[in-house]
């Protein structure tokens, strides 16, 4: 899978890259204009490199917690099922264990995001980022 | 303003972020009431809370201030600045404010005011880049300048939140 093209457009045209916008999923095209790299989308979403590394970052947190939600309402779905005696048709004892399994993976995702750090808390300075030698 | 090239240059447009008052408002103070110049402004704000910006500049400013609805002229001595969550841009000597998508995460955003007066003012705009916004208004400068414009930036190191991705050319 590739992000970002081999070689980087010239004298501000665009180039197709791998990514999709982080606000509508739409393609994402990079450009550079005196040293300025920057992304946008086809409806008009912009970014700067570090702007876009941090929408990525948000957009990867938003979706492990989508996870999370969906682990936490399966467990919380055949614990009342159970709880109802609506699960004949998979065995009580079945339910529960997949029950305990599901609040088990959320767990663990909730640990992962906790243990996640942002490429922000490890930059020195401003968080400059910018093409070129220094 | 006239430089020494006899190039006149009547449209101001500024663009802030974080810690950005303050620098506007130094600014504001020194222009003088018979400015016949347009002066547009873009200071990245929370788009749900009213925060009667346009008021609080014109506190500093011996020109009028104010917030333009969506086809008003642009008018000489007048400071306009753009509303929450809508883009301010320049289009036919009259302003458009539309909610068009976030740029560099903003609406209003500092680039769609800065590229809108170098495609309709060329080299009349003066594009002025304050308080770190990210890399929002980099874009919108370098087409300033590329349509013979006036292109300044401050000093990253005078910035109150100094994180706009330089250099300029």
């Amino acid at each position: 899978m590739n992000g970002l093209p081999e070689q980087f457009p010239t004298d501000g045209r665009a180039a197709f890259t791998g990514l999709v916008c982080p606000d509508c999923s739409g393609n994402l095209v990079v450009s550079v204009r005196s040293d300025h790299v920057s992304f946008h989308c086809r409806v008009g979403h912009a970014y700067g490199i570090a702007e876009l590394v941090l929408a990525k970052e948000g957009a990867l947190e938003s979706a492990v917690w989508r996870a999370v939600f969906a682990f936490e309402e399966l467990a919380v779905l055949l614990a009342d099922l159970d709880r109802h005696g609506l699960v004949h048709w998979c065995g009580p004892d079945n339910c529960r264990a997949r029950s305990e399994l599901a609040q088990e993976q959320a767990n663990r995702l909730r640990a992962i995001i906790e243990a996640d750090r942002l490429l922000a808390e490890r930059s020195p300075g401003n968080g400059e980022i910018r093409m070129g030698p220094a | 303003m006239i430089n020494q090239d006899r190039t006149v240059r009547d449209t101001f447009v500024l663009g802030a972020s974080a810690g950005g008052i303050e620098a506007l408002a130094g600014i504001l103070k020194r222009l003088p009431a018979t400015l016949s110049a347009t002066v547009g402004i873009v200071l990245h704000r929370s788009p749900t809370f009213e925060s009667q910006l346009d008021r609080l500049l014109g506190r500093f400013s011996a020109l009028p201030v104010g917030e333009p609805a969506d086809g008003d002229p642009i008018k000489a001595g007048q400071v306009y600045v753009a509303p929450r969550d809508v883009h301010m841009s320049m289009h036919d000597d009259r302003w458009r404010l539309y909610r068009g998508p976030k740029v560099h995460f903003s609406r209003p955003a500092i680039d769609p005011l800065f590229m809108s007066a170098a495609a309709s003012r060329g080299r009349r705009a003066v594009g002025v880049l304050l308080s770190g916004g990210g890399s929002d208004g980099v874009l919108g400068l370098l087409a300033i300048k590329a349509a013979n414009g006036l292109s300044i930036a401050q000093q990253p190191s005078e910035a109150q939140a100094p994180s706009v991705s330089f250099p300029l050319r």
